[in-house]
């Protein structure tokens, strides 16, 4: 947290205050700062306070230890002459390193506001959306002025890209452009023809992208993707149902209590109220703090639907079918509050680790209904396969639930 | 004019040329970092939110936050400026008014006027403290706060008009919790430090009449608060913050 050299001045003077100025032992204020900073110290790293902005008041003995070194440092080996010419040029070095280091900037920073601007532009008086697979997705939506939603964990571009291969029509009819904004890192390559098997590029390309910091390590790159004015027709032939992929078998009065119990401290709405959690499926939720989720079978006419209410992460786990070949997953979405879905997956790669990827970001408005059609492409070394809705927020209704 | 005048008059110059010369710094970092933060644009987004909806946006935007921060910028809005110009000038006027708490630490920690201006020139220039002052983030604020608590506990428990020093602990600690919990901690330092009024005589109405002023400093700090317009009450956002913490720590025991 604290600049280094700054850290170093301060633990050096509050060594040397340790060991050189023995009268502050019988003073009890000593012993009360002391404590004082021990007690800020350990109070934050027991309750896992981690950012270190949290340990900011720590500035203030850092830099009374570094005044006290000015002061007190070893000059009384030097002549009384020198000793204090010794301290000046220490505390002169000290504002001459702290104005250079306030005066060292990223050159980038700059540029990335300027791709912002530009994305901006283009994206006035459109319907637009951006799909931001970066930690700097607040950055990006906010000097652009572009809504943006982003997965709750990178996804390398790779990975990425073999996922929209043939899944940018789920975009079409809702937005005049879609961006996506992925950090692509030195080793990773993203070349025309890589994009050029996705879609053809009048329709979808490299809108801009700029180095993030000036030793170029990490670029962030904007493809955008102009949908079709109108959705495509779903085939007739949408495969079969997944295991319960119509919600009509319920989970047990047994396990319902089960999950009244467990569940039910994190979306109190569990014990309040009367919910059905379909058979053969999972259903969990965040810790985070907001706990007003709800989620539960209900009918619908003839048939049943999964309404999950979102404030804060809930996750709907596919029963896993089938993915050695490539595969259509097929599902009826409706919104009724502004809904953000993440469809994950769960890959494991050939050194069986384990990697669970946000692929799709749907947004759907509220009052929609959509039936989605995602090609699933196929995983030789991981034969059965593992969807998530990830509902990020807002309230949907899930059904009919197939693959082909 | 008498040379102890002179002097001072020359104290408080010289404390004003670090103050431009920190305001200064702080500006010319600021244009060199256009990229705002994760979280401070979080917080101009609030502040955009108030300024559109008013005081009615408040219990929902901030339901676990202490608001100061944000509040004193959504004022400022109300005077022209944007949300985010708003922030950092709160943020920049807090982070060059805390070299004058910080001198005067100095000042009394070292004994030396000297002492108190090398303190204050390298708070100006510590590039943790600048970087603060150019987000729009809490910290410089709460900084502010915490730097005239341990200045106002440094004379309190050297005895220097110690019952005035209390006040200012107790009223400054609570501004403090107004602007982060942390601040509590800070109220505490200044609890903490009334027992080192019984080290002058007579003991007991020392300790009495420090108590009382600090005390007094904190009701004080709390009805000032609440009787800004529009500020929302921190024991209801103290309460949330709690529900919440018990929530998540039941499932995750340390």
């Amino acid at each position: 947290m604290l600049w280094e050299p700054v850290g170093i001045l301060f633990l050096i003077g509050m060594i040397y205050f340790l060991v050189r100025d023995g009268k502050k032992f019988r003073d009890l204020r000593f012993w009360f700062g002391a404590a004082a900073l021990c007690a800020i110290f350990f109070g934050r790293v027991y309750f896992h306070i981690t950012p270190g902005r949290y340990y900011s008041i720590l500035v203030f003995p850092a830099l009374f230890f570094l005044v006290y070194l000015l002061k007190r440092g070893p000059w009384h080996f030097l002549p009384e002459k020198n000793a204090k010419l010794a301290m000046d040029l220490l505390f002169a070095g000290c504002l001459l390193a702290g104005t250079l280091r306030c005066l060292y900037y990223n050159p980038q920073e700059k540029k990335i506001v300027d791709l912002c601007s530009r994305i901006k532009a283009d994206a006035a008086g459109k319907s637009v959306i951006g799909l931001a697979y970066t930690s700097r997705f607040s950055q990006i939506s906010y000097y652009s002025g572009v809504e943006c939603i982003a997965p709750e964990r990178p996804l390398p571009l790779s990975e990425l890209l073999i996922h929209l291969r043939g899944n940018l029509s789920v975009y079409d009819g809702d937005f005049d452009a879609v961006y996506w904004v992925v950090e692509v890192k030195k080793n990773e390559t993203l070349t025309p023809e890589m994009l050029r098997m996705i879609a053809p590029p009048e329709r979808f390309g490299v809108f801009g992208g700029e180095y993030l910091d000036r030793h170029r390590k990490k670029k962030l790159v904007v493809l955008r993707y102009l949908p079709l004015p109108e959705r495509q027709k779903m085939p007739e032939d949408r495969g079969e149902l997944v295991k319960n992929g119509d919600f009509s078998k319920a989970q047990s009065e047994k396990d319902l209590a089960r999950i009244r119990n467990d569940m039910g401290k994190r979306m109190t709405r569990l014990q309040t109220e009367k919910f059905v959690f379909p058979a053969h499926w999972v259903i969990e939720c965040s810790l985070a703090g907001k706990n007003n989720s709800f989620a539960s079978v209900v009918e619908r006419g003839d048939t049943q639907a999964l309404r999950v209410d979102a404030n804060g992460y809930v996750f709907c786990i596919v029963p896993s079918f089938p993915v050695e070949t490539e595969r259509t997953f097929s599902f009826h979405v409706k919104a009724e509050r502004d809904a953000v879905i993440q469809i994950s997956r769960n890959v494991r790669y050939p050194d069986q680790s384990l990697g669970l990827h946000p692929f799709y970001l749907l947004f759907i408005k509220a009052g929609k209904e959509r039936d989605y059609r995602l090609q699933i492409p196929a995983y030789s070394f991981f034969p059965f396969g593992e969807l998530y809705f990830w509902i990020q927020s807002g309230t949907v209704e899930i059904s009919d639930v197939r693959v082909k | 004019m008498s040379p102890v005048r002179k002097e001072k008059l020359l104290n408080l110059c010289v404390l004003i040329a670090t103050m431009l010369g920190a305001l200064a710094l702080r500006l010319t970092y600021l244009a060199l970092h256009p990229l705002e933060t994760r979280d401070g644009i979080g917080y101009v987004r609030f502040i955009e939110k108030l300024h559109a909806e008013g005081a009615a946006a408040f219990p929902d935007l901030l339901q676990t936050q202490p608001p100061l921060f944000v509040w004193l910028s959504w004022k400022l809005t109300d005077c022209g400026l944007d949300a985010a110009t708003a922030a950092v000038s709160v943020n920049i006027a807090a982070g060059v008014l805390l070299l004058i708490p910080v001198y005067f630490a100095g000042k009394r920690l070292f004994g030396e006027v000297k002492y108190g201006f090398m303190s204050s020139g390298i708070a100006a220039v510590m590039p943790l403290l600048v970087r603060f002052s150019c987000e729009r983030l809490r910290e410089s604020l709460y900084l502010l706060c915490a730097a005239i608590v341990l200045c106002c506990w440094l004379y309190a428990v050297t005895r220097v008009c110690a019952k005035r020093n209390f006040f200012f602990c107790g009223l400054f600690g609570v501004v403090a919790v107004f602007c982060r919990y942390e601040g509590l901690e800070l109220l505490l330092l200044g609890a903490f430090a009334l027992p080192s009024a019984l080290l002058a005589k007579p003991r007991l109405k020392n300790f009495f009449f420090a108590l009382l002023a600090f005390s007094v400093g904190v009701f004080v700090g709390y009805f000032v608060m609440r009787s800004l317009p529009g500020m929302p009450d921190i024991f209801v956002i103290f309460y949330n913050r709690v529900k919440i913490f018990c929530l998540v720590q039941q499932f995750k025991p340390f």
